[in-house]
């Protein structure tokens, strides 16, 4: 049985979030997946605030992270996470619909782990979003907590 | 008194002379004075054609300066429009960026939910409700393949360019390779010259050619035996390269739309395409200072050429 690990999924748009579990649902990923709006709801998520002052204490094994998103944008969201001792190592995958040089540029400069541009077609989607589920939350071994 | 009469004859001799000399002076007194008032004269003209032709320096110098304050105007007037063209190119851009990448977010929707559509409820769906949502997604699928050229339109304007002294023919045989991998079952007979070199940028050019050579493959493919030549003209200050083939052409009263974003001679059932593959050429061979052109007759095959500038230093 493999252990089942927290994704945190940032996307503002809802269809977007429906076919991301849809397809997440289609691979078997059973993976606790928690969806948030925009980048101030995963940095609350992250540092327990807000709404998410009660959950349980801990990182996820991965952040999914748009980059367009209201109020917050995924770079700042990626900024904050790397500059945050609780949170630097959580790999993060930026996955948007831009391929702009800059976006790629500056995810990577922040230290994003993975860059993955959503494909057009739905099949190919839910193939992108198996390999990345598979990979990050079950293959990948995760960085020890509260060590820095 | 003899001495007297001579004397006397002497004193008249000599007052004649005297006379004589006189009236020489005289006459060489009235030629220097009409002489002088010549000069005078001529002076005067002289001072008065000074003093025109000073004032005509002058007027002349006024005008320099105006034409130069003038053309200091227009080359800050062209320095300003070439800045003002720099901005207005790099919105266009950044716009056509951002509606294509806009446009896809709708598209994966469209494409997700008419999959999901198909895929859980395929067997309560009747089967003209199956070839509605097929076509759905036919034609959503062709929009993206729009959207994916529409971005790389833009992505090969505003890509910086990184020109090297580069060799055509293995740029030729790089797409050729792709091609030919890609059409192994044609029949395609390869003309090609020896060609030079050519200072260009390597991806931008591999486009160009990736480009023109499955134009040339594509409009031939209902030919049993399909012949595609690569030319190149030497010519003083550029080289100039031409893809002949004997396919199936066009009329010429549309050359001028053809190299246009989006435009096509042929129906898409015929032969695909999204119609940005010659825009893109043009626009490569443009930034890279070249012409681009093409000879064609309907039924009768197509010749494309493009030309790009010798390089200067060599």
């Amino acid at each position: 049985m493999v252990e089942l690990r927290t994704i945190l999924l940032a996307e503002d748009n809802r269809k977007d979030v429906e076919l991301t579990l849809e397809a997440m649902a289609e691979n078997n990923l059973a993976n606790l997946i928690i969806v948030v709006k925009d980048g101030v709801e995963a940095l609350e998520y992250l540092r327990c605030q807000g709404k998410f002052k009660l959950r349980k204490a801990g990182n996820p094994a991965l952040v999914l992270l748009d980059i367009k998103m209201p109020r917050m944008d995924g770079i700042e969201v990626l900024r904050n996470i790397r500059s945050d001792n609780a949170f630097k190592r959580i790999p993060v995958v930026v996955l948007t619909s831009s391929r702009e040089e800059n976006d790629l540029i500056n995810t990577y400069d922040l230290g994003v782990n993975a860059y993955v541009v959503k494909p057009v077609d739905f099949k190919q989607f839910i193939e992108a979003v198996k390999q990345i589920g598979s990979f990050w939350a079950v293959l990948n071994e995760l960085p020890p907590e509260k060590s820095f | 008194m003899k001495n007297q009469d001579n004397s006397k004859g002497l004193l008249i001799i000599e007052l004649q002379e005297l006379q004589q000399k006189y009236n020489s002076l005289e006459g060489l007194f009235n030629k220097v004075v009409t002489e002088s008032e010549l000069v005078a004269n001529k002076l005067i003209i002289a001072n008065k054609e000074l003093t025109y032709q000073n004032k005509e320096k002058e007027k002349r110098a006024a005008e320099l300066i105006i034409a130069n304050k003038e053309l200091v105007f227009q080359n800050e007037e062209k320095e300003k429009r070439a800045a003002e063209l720099i901005i207005a190119n790099k919105e266009l851009e950044a716009f056509s960026y951002s509606v294509s990448h806009d446009l896809r977010a709708p598209l994966r929707h469209i494409n997700g939910y008419v999959d999901l559509l198909l895929g859980r409820f395929s067997d309560s769906l009747p089967d003209k409700a199956k070839y509605y949502l097929n076509n759905v997604a036919d034609s959503s699928r062709q929009m993206g393949t729009l959207i994916d050229n529409l971005l790389q339109f833009s992505r090969t304007g505003r890509q910086e360019m990184r020109l090297a002294y580069l060799d055509m023919n293995i740029i030729v045989l790089e797409v050729l390779e792709t091609i030919n991998l890609d059409n192994h079952e044609r029949n395609i007979q390869w003309q090609i010259d020896k060609l030079p070199h050519v200072y260009c940028d390597h991806a931008l050019m591999r486009l160009v050619w990736t480009n023109l050579l499955s134009n040339a493959v594509k409009f031939t493919s209902t030919r049993e035996k399909a012949i595609i030549e690569i030319n190149v003209l030497d010519e003083k200050e550029e080289f100039v390269f031409a893809i002949h083939d004997n396919g199936v052409g066009f009329d010429m009263q549309y050359a001028q739309k053809l190299f246009g974003v989006f435009q096509r001679m042929h129906p898409s059932d015929e032969f695909e395409g999204t119609g940005i593959g010659l825009a893109n050429v043009h626009n490569i061979i443009l930034r890279h200072g070249g012409r681009t052109w093409a000879q064609a007759e309907l039924d009768k095959g197509a010749s494309f050429y493009f030309s790009i500038p010798k390089n200067k230093e060599d």
